[in-house]
C-alpha cells in the first residue's frame, strides 16, 4: 500500500462569553467553533462556510483547541466537499442558532475527516439552552440571531459543475 | 456460482474479485460474507447500499456511480477519515453493517479554488466562478459584490484552466440546474423587476383570458406589491417552503374569522388544524386578492413556482378526487359534473373569499350541476342538492382548478392516492375512467367560467359561517367538525373521518364519511344536514331549514340565534326539544 499523508485536524473551540468576543454573539451560545484542517479554518456562519488562516477571525486565537483526530483526505477533496456542503446543507440562510450552526458544520465535517464527532458539551449546548423555560421564551428572538465572524472569506464555487 | 441479481442496473463485472459474489444481492440471503448495508453519505443526499462486505472498493464505487449518475472517477469515498482504495474490500475497511461512508463527488472541471487569504485576490478569483451565475454558500447575501455585475460578461479568468473547464457543464441535474437557475442573480434580477415581470405576464395569452374572466386578476396585477411579493415567493425556494407548510403566513393578518376561532387551531396536530382552516377560510376578501394572485400566478406563470405550486395545491387539491367520484357511473353528465365538482372543490379550500353577499344559498343552481345531485343521493351523498352551488362558489376560482388540475396530471400516484382512500373501490375505478376526461376537460375555459358564480361562493362563505358559529358555540361538536378539517388539506386521515362519522351518525354517512375527507364543504353540509338526522330530510341548511322553528324561539325570548340554531339541528328541528336544550344551556 502506497504512503498515505496524514493530515491532523483540529476543532477550534472560541467560548463567547468572555471579552471582546462578548459582543458578536449572544450569551446564549456559549461557544463558536471551526475546524482547521489543511492549514485553514473552515466555519459556518449566515454568510455560509467561511474560511481564514487559523485563528484569522476577529474572535482571535481559540479559547480551546481539541485535537479531533487525521485524515487522509487531501485538501482538493476536502474543498470539493465543503463546496457541495455550501450548496446543500449548508447554504447562508440555513443558518439557525439553535439548530444549524457553526457547531453543527464543524461536527459534521469533522465526522467525514475522522469519522469523530466533536466534543458534546458543545453540541448539546444548544439544546441545553433551549430545554430551559428561559431558553424557549427567547427563542423566537433567538431564532432571528445570526453569527458570523468577521476576517473569513466566503467559500464557494459556482452550481452545476458538481 | 455468481448471482446476477442486482437492484439496480449494476454491470456486474464477469471476473469477481475472489469469491466470484455479485456486488449486489437481495437482503435477507445468507451468503458466508455477510451482507451489510452501508449508508452513502454525500453533502447532498445520501443512499443505502445494501452489498456483500467483501465487495471491492471499485465494484461499490460502480454501484454508487449509477446511483448517483456520475463516473466512477469522481468518486471519492471517505470512512473514518481515510479515503478507501479501490483495490481493498468493504470488510477490509472495516466498513460494517449500518456504518456511513462519505461520498465526495468530484467536478470535472476539478476543485475551487482554495480560499487562501481573506480579501481582494481571493475575490478576483472567485470573480469568473461566480460570474457565471452561481452565488454559492452565500445564502441571500452576496459578500462578493462584484459578482453580480459581472454575471452576463465573461470575465477574464486568473485562472484561465478553470474558466475553460467551466464550459464543460457535467451530466445535467435539472432539478438542480432549475434550482441554480433560480439563484442565479440574473434571474433574481429579473424578478425584481416587477414591471417586467408584470408585462411578461400580462402578455400570456391565457393570462388574458383569466383577465377577462377576472377582473380581480387585473387590480392584482396593478398592485406592485403583490406582485413583489409573489415574485419574492418565486425566487426563494425556502420561502416558498415556509410558506407551504404555514399558508397563514404571507396572508396578511386581517383575521380570517374563521382562523381563530377553529377549534384546532392551537391544538397539538395544531399543524393540520392551522393548514385546513387556512385554506378553509384563507381566501376571504382582501387576503383573496393576494390568494387569487398566487393562484393566478401559479397557474399562469412557470416562475420557479413549480415546486410550490404543486405543494400548495397538494393540500388544496384534496378535495378534488371527492367530488370527482359523487356522481355513479353511467351518468350523462358525469364528465362535466366531475369536472364542475372538481373545479368547486379545488378553490373551495382557497378561494371563497370570493364570495361576497350572504345569500341563503340554494339559489340559481345551474342545470349542469343539478342532474349531477340527484344521482348523487344515490350514494349515500343525499345532501349533494346543494353542493353544486357550493360547488359552483368554490369553483370561482378559475385561476385555482387549472393549476390544482395540473398537479393532479403532474402526480398521478397522488391522484391515485386520493382516490384510494375514497373508501370503495367502485369510486375508485370510476374516477380513474373519468379523471383523464376530467382533466381534459378542465382545459375548457368555457367550463370554467361556467363555474365562476359569485352566488355559488357566497353560499359557500355562508356555510363557513355556520361553521365558524358551531365552533364558537357549539364547542361540543369539536369532534364533528375534525373530520372536515382533516379533510381539508390532508390525506389519509380515514380512521379519524370513520371514527367522527361513527361517533354521531348512523352507518350511512360512514361510508360518506371517509370520502368527506376530500371535499370540506360537501361534507360540511352533508354534516350538518346529517346532525339535522337523515337523508330524508330537505335538502337546506339547517338555517333556512328551522326558520319557522327559529322565530319561534326568538318569539319565546331566546335571542340567541346561534344557540338557537345548534339547539334545533341538535333536536332536529322539534321546537320544544330546542327549548329545553337551551334552557339547559343557559341553567349551566
Amino acid at each position: 500500500m502506497e504512503p498515505t499523508n496524514l493530515y491532523p485536524v483540529k476543532l477550534y473551540v472560541y467560548d463567547l462569553s468572555k471579552g471582546l468576543a462578548r459582543r458578536l454573539s449572544p450569551i446564549m451560545l456559549g461557544e463558536h467553533t471551526s475546524i482547521v484542517v489543511h492549514k485553514d479554518e473552515f466555519f459556518f456562519g449566515s454568510g455560509g462556510i467561511s474560511s481564514c488562516p487559523p485563528g484569522g477571525t476577529l474572535l482571535g486565537p481559540p479559547d480551546t483547541v481539541v485535537e479531533v483526530g487525521s485524515t487522509e483526505v487531501t485538501e482538493e477533496i476536502f474543498l470539493e466537499y465543503l463546496s457541495s456542503l455550501g450548496e446543500s446543507l449548508f447554504r447562508g440562510e440555513a443558518y439557525n442558532l439553535f439548530e444549524h450552526n457553526c457547531n453543527t458544520f464543524s461536527n459534521e465535517v469533522a465526522q467525514f475527516l475522522t469519522g469523530k464527532k466533536i466534543p458534546s458539551y458543545i453540541t448539546d449546548l444548544p439544546s441545553e439552552v433551549l430545554s430551559t423555560p428561559f431558553g424557549q421564551a427567547l427563542r423566537p428572538l433567538l431564532d432571528s440571531i445570526q453569527i458570523q465572524p468577521p476576517g473569513g472569506n466566503t467559500f464557494g464555487r459556482p452550481n452545476g459543475q458538481s | 456460482m455468481p448471482h446476477t441479481t442486482s437492484k439496480s442496473q449494476v454491470p456486474v463485472p464477469v471476473q469477481m474479485a475472489q469469491n466470484g459474489q455479485t456486488s449486489r444481492q437481495p437482503p435477507g440471503k445468507d451468503v458466508s460474507p455477510s451482507i451489510i448495508r452501508v449508508l452513502v453519505k454525500t453533502p447532498n443526499a445520501q443512499e443505502e447500499f445494501v452489498v456483500s462486505d467483501d465487495t471491492t472498493v471499485s465494484q461499490f464505487k460502480e454501484a454508487i456511480s449509477t446511483q448517483f449518475k456520475c463516473n466512477v472517477d469522481q468518486l471519492v469515498l471517505v470512512f473514518v477519515g481515510r479515503i478507501l482504495k479501490d483495490q481493498d474490500t468493504l470488510y477490509q475497511r472495516g466498513i460494517l453493517d449500518g456504518y456511513t461512508v462519505h461520498l465526495v463527488i468530484k467536478s470535472k472541471n476539478g476543485p475551487p479554488p482554495q480560499p487562501s487569504g481573506p480579501h481582494g485576490p481571493l475575490l478576483m478569483d472567485l470573480g469568473p466562478r461566480e460570474g457565471i451565475g452561481k452565488v454559492v454558500g452565500n445564502g441571500g447575501r452576496q459578500p462578493i459584490i462584484p459578482i453580480r455585475n459581472t454575471v452576463p460578461t465573461p470575465i477574464p479568468a486568473s485562472e484561465p484552466e478553470k474558466a475553460k473547464a467551466q464550459s464543460q457543464i457535467p451530466q445535467p441535474r435539472t432539478a438542480e440546474r432549475m434550482a441554480q437557475m433560480l439563484e442565479s442573480p440574473v434571474i433574481q434580477q429579473l424578478l425584481s423587476n416587477t414591471e417586467l415581470m408584470r408585462q411578461l405576464i400580462m402578455d400570456h395569452p391565457e393570462v388574458q383570458q383569466l383577465m377577462k374572466q377576472n377582473p380581480e386578476v387585473g387590480h392584482i396585477l396593478d398592485n406592485s406589491e403583490i406582485l413583489r411579493h409573489t415574485l419574492d415567493l418565486a425566487r426563494n425556494p425556502a420561502m416558498m417552503q415556509e410558506m407551504i407548510q404555514r399558508p397563514d403566513m404571507p396572508r396578511p393578518p386581517e383575521g380570517f374569522w374563521g382562523n381563530e376561532t377553529n377549534p384546532g387551531g392551537d391544538n397539538a396536530l395544531g399543524r393540520n388544524y392551522a393548514e385546513l382552516p387556512d385554506s378553509l377560510f384563507g381566501g376571504i376578501q382582501d387576503p383573496l386578492r393576494e390568494n387569487l394572485f398566487t393562484e393566478f400566478m401559479h397557474g399562469a406563470s412557470s416562475l420557479g413556482g413549480t415546486s410550490h405550486t404543486q405543494s400548495q395545491e397538494k393540500q388544496d387539491s384534496k378535495p378534488v378526487p371527492r367530488v370527482l367520484h359523487n356522481p355513479p357511473p353511467g351518468h350523462p353528465l358525469s364528465g362535466p359534473t366531475p369536472v364542475a365538482a372538481a373545479m368547486a372543490n379545488a378553490p373551495a379550500a382557497t378561494s371563497k373569499g370570493s364570495s361576497r353577499a350572504r345569500t341563503s344559498s340554494t339559489q340559481g343552481i345551474p342545470p349542469l350541476t343539478t342532474e349531477s345531485l340527484d344521482h348523487k343521493t344515490d350514494r349515500n351523498f343525499p345532501h349533494m342538492a346543494d353542493d353544486p352551488q357550493l360547488l359552483e362558489d368554490l369553483s370561482s376560482g378559475t385561476r385555482f382548478t387549472g393549476s390544482m388540475l395540473q398537479l393532479l396530471v403532474q402526480n398521478p400516484h397522488l391522484a391515485a392516492q386520493m382516490m384510494l382512500f375514497m373508501g370503495s373501490p367502485q369510486l375508485y375505478e370510476q374516477m380513474r375512467q373519468q379523471l383523464p376526461t376530467i382533466l381534459q376537460q378542465m382545459q375548457l375555459s368555457d367550463l370554467l367560467l361556467a363555474l365562476a358564480n359569485p352566488k355559488a361562493s357566497q353560499a359557500l362563505l355562508q356555510i363557513e359561517q355556520g361553521l365558524q358559529m358551531l365552533s364558537t358555540e357549539a364547542p361540543a361538536l369539536l369532534p364533528w367538525l375534525t373530520p372536515y378539517l382533516w379533510g381539508l388539506g390532508r390525506s389519509g386521515f380515514p380512521e379519524a373521518t370513520a371514527a367522527g362519522a361513527q361517533s354521531k351518525e348512523a352507518s350511512g354517512p360512514q361510508g360518506r364519511g371517509k370520502t368527506d375527507t376530500r371535499y370540506q364543504p360537501l361534507a360540511i353540509l352533508q354534516r350538518l344536514q346529517a346532525l339535522a338526522g337523515g337523508y330524508s330530510q330537505q335538502m337546506q341548511p339547517p338555517e333556512v331549514r328551522f326558520r319557522p322553528q327559529m322565530e319561534r324561539l326568538r318569539a319565546m325570548g331566546f335571542r340567541n340565534h346561534n344557540a338557537n340554531l345548534q339547539a334545533l339541528i341538535a333536536t332536529e328541528g322539534d321546537t320544544s326539544a330546542a327549548v329545553r336544550r337551551l334552557k339547559r344551556s343557559q341553567a349551566s
